[in-house]
């Protein structure tokens, strides 16, 4: 098939050389400015959110590190009571021999 | 008046965030810049939501606007990403519906806008289509250029400052750009 040469496209061209502005939609500005509203709304919620979330974090961290350390301290209780056991039995043998 | 504002104390008053020089800017670059996205969009929704987003861009970037280049070059770089993004979008949109076509229902694209446009005289209109058609089909670079170019009729520099490229860039994709026309047209001048 025969392209088309450039004196052709410019013919074809010519067609739709004729569109000056296609004009922007109606109330464009009164859509731009609710949009605008909206998107400040949206940044205001979302840093209100942000707020919450990081403050639901760090009380969630409190929590877990407040189980973790109460876990910790029952445990050196226990274990220090268990070698103070262990000992006392080992003293018994060894005055019992 | 405020509409006779030069273009430096319009940018002054929209660093201090005088209200009213906005809407002077929105008034003065609407038609433009729906324009251009729409020639790059090809798609009515879309192009009136990035030349709203380019104005907010403009909006809130002013502040760090350095007057290396004039403010229509600067807005319309912003317009040119602001579509872009929403060339993006649309691939994303088009693979979904692709996979799911139950949940994303499918969208026509409103090409129409510009052939239907009364500019147009009624023997051409179906030229105009066809056109349309094939320089939406264009790869986004060459469409961008062709579309600052020959439909906004815009100078090479312009263009080569808004796309960050070399003036050579902008030339060769213009003429890679009327080779592809020249390609996807020839069925239709052959026809007629």
């Amino acid at each position: 098939m025969k392209h088309l040469t450039e004196t052709q496209l410019d013919e074809m061209l010519y067609s739709i050389s004729n569109i000056k502005e296609q004009r922007a939609p109606d109330y464009f500005y009164s859509k731009l400015m609710l949009k605008m509203e909206k998107e400040i709304k949206d940044s205001i919620l979302n840093m209100n959110f942000k707020f919450i979330h990081v403050l639901y974090m760090v009380t969630f961290f409190l929590f877990i590190n407040h189980i973790i350390y109460k876990k910790i301290l029952e445990q050196r209780d226990s274990n220090s009571s268990r070698h103070i056991e262990a000992l006392a039995s080992t003293y018994d043998q060894i005055i019992s021999n | 008046m405020k509409d006779q504002l030069n273009e430096k104390e319009l940018i002054l008053k929209l660093k201090l965030g005088d209200e009213s020089a906005f809407k002077v800017l929105v008034t003065n670059y609407q038609n433009k810049v729906y324009n251009v996205v729409l020639h790059i969009l090809h798609h009515a929704t879309d192009a009136e939501d990035a030349a709203h987003e380019t104005f907010i861009q403009v909006y809130e970037s002013i502040s760090g606007f350095k007057e290396a280049s004039s403010l229509s070059t600067w807005i319309y770089k912003i317009a040119i990403r602001k579509a872009l993004e929403k060339i993006r979008k649309q691939k994303v949109r088009q693979k979904l519906q692709l996979m799911m076509p139950w949940w994303m229902p499918a969208e026509q694209n409103s090409i129409e806008a510009l052939w239907l446009n009364p500019e147009i005289k009624f023997e051409n209109k179906e030229q105009a289509k066809m056109i349309f058609k094939a320089i939406a089909n264009l790869p986004n670079n060459q469409r961008i250029v062709f579309t600052l170019i020959r439909l906004q009729g815009m100078k090479h520099l312009e263009v080569s400052e808004i796309m960050k490229l070399s003036v050579k860039a902008i030339e060769s994709l213009l003429t890679r750009a009327k080779e592809n026309l020249k390609i996807s047209l020839s069925p239709y001048k052959n026809k007629s």
